[in-house]
Order: C-alpha cells, then sequence, then structure tokens
C-alpha cells in the first residue's frame, strides 16, 4: 500500500481543544489536482480565445478566470494548507504577480501585453502540469 | 475540563443525532430556498426601474421580489450557519448569491460604471494602455500604478480594451476574493469553520464602505488580506514578552477563571514557511506600489503582531517596512508637497473632518447616522465578543483579534485621509471586527436555540439594512448614466475641446477626468460653488448677473477656452446636499441657456455642456 500523501495528514487542532476542532485539515491531494486541471484548462481556453480572436464577451471572463487562478497555483498548490487558504493565495498571487510584471512593462517602457500575456499562461500552464505530476506521484 | 456553555450546544467532534431523513429534508429546504430567491432577484431586475431615481437612492426603486429575495437568503444563511452540522456547500451558495444580490444589482440595473471617481482610475488605465508607460509629473496615480499597469494588462490581452465596459462589475469581483480570503482567515485564527462562515457572512452585510469599486483601494485591501491570512497560517506563534503581559491583564481585568494553551501556533514545515512568507513579502511589494495607505495600516497590523509575539520572525515586519518605505522614498517629495504627510495629530478632528460643503437632506442624514450605528454596533459588538471568548480561557485569540480590529484607528492620529479616515478605518478593521462580532453569541462557535437565535438573527439583519441604506440609498449620486459619461467624452476630446480648456462644475459629482488624455485640459473641476455662495452671492433667483459671475472665474483661470456642466448627477448631489434652493440650479442652467456668454455644444437630457462665448 503506498504511504499517504503529506497533505492527507490529519487536522493540526483536535476537537478536544476547548470544543473547537472544525477547522479544515490540509486541502486533499484530490482536490488540488481537480483545481490543477481547472486551471490548466482555463489557461488553455484563454490562449485558444485569444487566438481565435473571440468576442470580447466570451473571451473576457474566460481570460479574467484565468487570470484570476493561474500563475499562482504552481506556486501554492503543494503547501500543506486548507483549501481555503490555498485558494485564496493563489489567486492573491496570482494577481500581484501579474500586477508586478505589468508594474515592470510600464517602468521599463517596454509596453508588450500580448507577449507578457503569453509568458504568464506558459509559464503557469508548464509549472500546473509539473506540479500536476507531482502531485499524482503523492496521491496513494 | 472544557468550558461549560449554557443555552447553547457545544460544537462535537460526532456526527450530529439528526437522522438522514431529517438531514436530506433539510438540505432540499435550503436549497429550494436559494433556488427561489435567486429566481426572485432575477425578476426583480427585470422590473426595476433604477431611471429618475430621488432621495434613498435605489431603496424605492427596487420591486418587492427583491427584499423578499434578500430576506430568504439571509434566513437560509443564518439558519445554516447555526444548524447542527456545517453543510459548506449550501452556504457557499448562499452567500455567493447573496454577494451577487448586493453587488451585481446596481451594475446590472444601471448603464454606466456607478461613482463618479471610477472614471478617474478608468483614466489613467487607458493612458497606460496608450501610452505604454506613465508619467509622474501628471498626478499621484502615475506614482502609485501597480493596479492601473494590471487592469491595463488585462484589458489588452482579455480584448475589452475599455476598462469603462468592465469596470463596474469590479465591486462583484472584489467583494468576492474578499469573501474567500476573509473566510480563510478566520477559519485559521478562529479553528472554527461555523465561525468562518458567520463571520463572513457579516463581513459581506457590513461592507457599505464602497471601496469594492474598480480601484486600487480595493486591489490592495485584498493584497493586504494575503499578506495577513499568510502571516496567520506560517508565522503564529505563542506570544512573547510583551503579548504574555497584555494576555495577564486581560485574565485580570476580565476575571478569566482558566486560561487555556490553545491558540494555533504554526505547525508548518521550515520549507513551507519560507514560501508563505516569500509569497506575502511579493504581495507587500506590490501592494506598496499599488496604494498609498493600505501598506501603512498593514504595517500597523502586523508590527502590533510582531511586537506581540503573535508572529514570527520580526524580520518579516522589517521586509514589508522596507518595501513599503523603500517605495515612499522616491516619492516623498511629491506626496509631502501635495499632500502631506500628516493631516492632524488631532484623531477626532481626522476622524470627524467633513468633506463635502452643504447641508444634507434628511434622507442621507439618516443614512449617515444608520452608517454610523452600524460601525459602533461593530466595534462594541466585537468587543463584548473578545471579552466572552478570553473568558472562556481563550485569552491568546481574544488578543489577537483584537489587536487586528483596533489597530487601525491608529491611522487617526495622523491623517483624515480625504475626510474618509474614519471610513478607512472600518474597512480595514471589518474582518477582524466580524470575528469578535460572531463570538459575541457563540465564544466557542457553538450553535444556539430558541430565542438565542434572535442575537445574530437580529444582529445580521440590522446589520443588513444598514448596509441597504448606505449602499443603495445614495444610487441618485453614485449612479451615472451613458449620457453624462459620454459629456465627459466630449470634454475630453481634443476634437471638441482645446488643450488647456477649463471646465466648471455647477455642482460637484462630475467625473472630472475621463480618458487617456484627461491631463491635457487645464481644469476639469473648477468649482461654481464655494461654501454657500455662486460666484459672488448665493444663488437665489438666477440672473444675467451669476451668469457673468460664472463666466468670470472661468477666465480668471486663463485656460483655453471655458465649459460649464449641467447634469444629471450634479443636480442630484445640489439636491441632496441642499447646495442651492430647490430649482435655483435650473433656472441658473435657464439663464446660461439664454445669455449671450455661453453657447450650448452638448445637448442631452441627462447631460448639457455650454462653452463660454470670449
Amino acid at each position: 500500500m503506498a504511504a499517504p500523501s503529506r497533505h492527507d495528514r490529519p487536522p493540526p487542532d483536535r476537537p478536544s481543544a476547548a470544543g473547537l476542532g472544525d477547522r479544515l485539515g490540509p486541502a486533499r491531494t484530490r482536490d488540488r489536482i481537480r483545481l490543477g486541471w481547472l486551471v490548466f484548462t482555463l489557461g488553455l481556453l484563454a490562449v485558444l480565445l485569444g487566438a481565435a480572436a473571440a468576442p470580447r464577451e466570451v473571451r473576457g471572463p474566460v481570460v479574467l478566470a484565468a487570470a484570476t487562478l493561474l500563475p499562482g497555483y504552481p506556486l501554492v498548490a503543494r503547501l500543506p494548507v486548507d483549501l481555503a487558504s490555498l485558494l485564496a493565495l493563489q489567486v492573491c498571487v496570482s494577481l500581484a504577480l501579474e500586477a508586478a510584471g505589468a508594474f515592470l512593462l510600464v517602468q521599463i517602457r517596454f509596453w508588450h501585453p500580448q507577449a507578457f500575456g503569453l509568458t504568464v499562461v506558459g509559464l503557469g500552464v508548464a509549472g500546473t502540469l509539473v506540479v500536476l505530476r507531482l502531485l499524482g506521484q503523492e496521491r496513494p | 475540563m472544557g468550558p461549560v456553555v449554557t443555552g447553547t450546544r457545544a460544537p462535537s467532534a460526532t456526527p450530529p443525532s439528526d437522522g438522514p431523513f431529517r438531514q436530506r429534508r433539510t438540505g432540499l429546504l435550503a436549497w429550494g430556498v436559494l433556488v427561489l430567491a435567486a429566481a426572485l432577484w432575477a425578476a426583480s431586475l427585470a422590473t426595476t426601474d433604477a431611471g429618475n431615481l430621488r432621495e434613498w437612492g435605489l431603496i424605492p426603486a427596487l420591486t418587492w421580489p427583491y427584499w423578499v429575495a434578500l430576506v430568504l437568503v439571509l434566513a437560509g444563511a443564518i439558519g445554516l450557519s447555526q444548524a447542527d452540522r456545517v453543510r459548506h456547500r449550501p452556504l457557499l451558495a448562499h452567500l455567493a448569491v447573496l454577494v451577487a444580490m448586493l453587488y451585481a444589482t446596481a451594475p446590472a440595473l444601471e448603464q454606466a460604471p456607478r461613482y463618479t471617481y471610477t472614471y478617474k482610475h478608468i483614466a489613467i488605465t487607458q493612458y497606460i494602455e496608450l501610452y505604454g508607460s506613465v508619467d509622474k509629473s501628471i498626478d499621484i496615480y502615475h506614482r502609485w500604478p501597480g493596479f492601473f499597469s494590471l487592469s491595463a494588462w488585462f484589458s489588452q490581452t482579455s480584448g475589452v480594451l475599455d476598462p469603462t465596459s468592465y469596470a463596474a462589475w469590479a465591486e462583484l469581483y472584489f467583494a468576492a476574493l474578499d469573501a474567500l480570503v476573509v473566510w480563510a482567515a478566520v477559519q485559521v485564527v478562529s479553528r472554527s469553520t461555523r465561525t468562518a462562515w458567520q463571520a463572513t457572512l457579516l463581513f459581506t452585510v457590513s461592507n457599505w464602505v464602497g471601496q469594492d469599486y474598480y480601484s486600487p483601494q480595493a486591489f490592495g485591501y485584498l493584497l493586504m488580506l494575503g499578506v495577513l491570512l499568510a502571516c496567520l497560517l506560517a508565522l503564529r506563534a505563542r506570544p512573547g514578552p510583551v503579548g504574555s503581559w497584555v494576555e495577564r491583564r486581560v485574565v485580570s481585568a476580565f476575571r478569566v477563571r482558566a486560561p487555556l494553551r490553545t491558540a494555533a501556533v504554526s505547525e508548518l514545515d521550515r520549507g513551507t514557511v519560507a514560501t508563505v512568507v516569500a509569497l506575502a513579502v511579493l504581495l507587500d511589494a506590490v501592494l506598496a506600489a499599488s496604494h498609498q495607505l493600505t501598506p501603512y495600516v498593514l504595517l500597523l497590523q502586523l508590527g502590533a503582531l510582531v511586537v506581540g509575539g503573535y508572529v514570527r520572525p520580526w524580520w518579516v515586519l522589517l521586509a514589508a517596512s522596507l518595501a513599503t518605505i523603500g517605495y515612499l522614498v522616491p516619492n516623498y517629495d511629491f506626496v509631502v508637497n501635495t499632500f502631506g504627510i500628516l493631516t492632524s495629530a488631532d484623531p477626532l478632528a481626522n476622524a470627524t473632518s467633513k468633506t463635502v460643503d452643504g447641508s444634507p437632506v434628511l434622507a442621507l442624514r439618516l443614512i449617515g447616522d444608520l452608517a454610523l450605528l452600524s460601525l459602533l454596533t461593530c466595534f462594541t459588538a466585537c468587543f463584548v465578543g473578545l471579552v466572552r471568548r478570553a473568558r472562556r480561557g481563550l485569552v491568546g485569540d481574544a488578543v489577537l483579534v483584537g489587536t487586528l480590529a483596533f489597530t487601525p484607528v491608529l491611522t487617526l492620529v495622523a491623517q483624515n485621509y480625504g475626510g474618509e479616515a474614519r471610513l478607512r478605518v472600518f474597512l480595514y478593521a471589518l474582518p477582524w471586527l466580524c470575528i469578535g462580532v460572531s463570538w459575541a453569541w457563540a465564544p466557542v462557535g457553538e450553535t444556539l436555540e430558541g430565542l438565542r437565535l434572535l442575537l445574530p438573527a437580529g444582529m445580521t439583519v440590522g446589520l443588513s439594512i444598514c448596509f441597504v441604506a448606505f449602499f443603495f440609498g445614495r444610487e441618485d449620486i453614485n449612479q451615472l448614466t451613458a449620457q453624462e459619461v459620454g459629456a465627459a467624452a466630449y470634454l475630453f476630446d481634443p476634437a471638441y475641446v482645446q488643450p488647456g480648456a477649463v471646465v466648471m462644475l455647477t455642482s460637484p459629482n462630475f467625473p472630472a477626468r475621463y480618458g487617456p488624455l484627461y491631463f491635457r485640459l487645464a481644469r476639469a473641476d473648477l468649482p461654481a460653488l464655494s461654501y454657500d455662495r455662486f460666484g459672488e452671492r448665493p444663488l437665489l433667483f438666477p440672473t444675467e448677473q451669476d451668469v457673468e459671475a460664472a463666466a468670470r472665474i472661468i477666465e480668471k483661470e486663463n485656460g483655453n477656452g471655458g465649459y460649464l456642466v449641467f447634469s444629471r448627477a450634479q443636480e442630484s448631489f445640489a439636491r441632496d446636499y441642499q447646495l442651492y434652493p430647490s430649482f435655483a440650479l435650473r433656472a441658473f442652467e435657464g439663464a446660461v441657456a439664454h445669455s449671450t456668454r455661453f453657447k450650448l455644444v452638448y445637448d442631452q437630457p441627462a447631460a448639457r455642456v455650454y462653452k463660454l462665448v470670449p
């Protein structure tokens, strides 16, 4: 039998502690993998819709969802924290990375948003695939 | 022995005693209520006319299905959060629908993004889209362009080139993300998902400040919550000497019999801690480049936690300080010369400073009173909750949350932030206040029964009423029509208006900056009104003399052409703040229209622009 994943250990707070204890434990590997595939799909979809010059009503929400979730996922996906914290950090880190990149482009007067967008998606999707592979190996 | 809870049921690790049939019935009922509420909300959107709003804004305009839907969602969410078993999916769905009902209703009903100040943010984004850079000599926004760069990048990559078309939905976007981060943070601090749901519900219905709109503040607030979440997750430690001293004082002051050492201490391994710290520093650095005030409030909160020993190591504070102050240094002279670092050392003056001339009508005064009531209720109930939590032995939790909730008040020692300081303090404190409020009725996350349920229900409904009053009750002022935005576009279009022109507003509340070329006008917010005087005398029965007074004020600016603007939102503002006697503004426009000094150049029912004839 495979050893349990480090993400599948029980939550740190036991119910015995002053009647508390329904804090979520570290996110299950299965949930991390599902989130990873969602992020991967969104990234690919964003690129495809961009390449096809899809109407902005379709492309806008997809790019927004991808930008909200994507570049942060590979960085936080393996942190042994609960799913809500993981998702919250993922969103903040994704937006912060994109803001940092866009800020840099503006400051150095090298404004190529499409190229930066492709870089973000490319690195994000590649990182997501690596993380998904690692998570797959961890899965009991 | 664990804490004794009377009149309540302490949470238990064992499954609830409900049978499967009752559980299924409860679940079906919750989903049924939610579907009905969503359908009613959709019906209300189809039947509400948001045109011709007056005092109380959207409140009288929203049709009955909206209010029924709101009551159903609130009842469902309160009921689910007090149920024996915490059902995450229906609670999540209720919260999502509630967020949509509160934050998506106005954009769904209106033609253009609300708040005139949204447009100056849109203008900076459009500038970056056009020029691919910033010009620090223009204004302060070009010196803190983190959010605008992000938004310009999104506009270009998504194909939605004009931010005006999506800015209205920023409130929904940021409110939803804030709720996610708040839920996660509350859960980490309280170690109770029930408290997390209750506090997030309270946060959603208390966040009437209206800072989730398309702005660096909204983005900065999200990042700030992210930094605090990261620190609480990875760097939480047992209190140091200062924290222990404070806890001993709390034990003694509130006669805590058996303090418990149950504070959640980070159990993450060193590699994970290093990763989370690096991410927190990244978030803080981006925050420092995006908003002027938020990083300093974060430093206050983080500093207080580090001094208390609740967050370690101390150099995290140093890293955050370096990012924040390091970004300020090259902009210091500009800030000092333009705004000043310290407004006043009098906290009371900073908290009560006035931003608007005139005397608000009764409706606005009542709305302001309700907002103040909400603020005071949250602070008071939070204090009660912290005391109750401490008296159950969880002193460390109470001190930690109290530190986060009350340190933003220190901002008042230095700044009035353009008259908005008290609102900002409330905003920064709110997530932590909501934890304290939920502890007021359930200090260890227990469920309530019978009449005791009235407390959370009454509090949530009461705060929701305050939210609705403040958030929708001023919509006649906050709303902008497409015609008014069209007037702004006209004024900032070089094809119609020469660079260096001056625009006079008959009342505040018009987009004073619009489009990427907004900086080309000499002044776009020249006020016609100075305190209670229009030009040289009160505007009572407007005559040619008043028209001439307005023309002279414009000419004094030596601009390259002058314009006078009348719009629906300005008229609403003037009416609600009683800047002019009733109908004086319309009479004045009549005088302007008949005068030879001005010529009508933009004419729409909701906005007119008159050009000064030289």
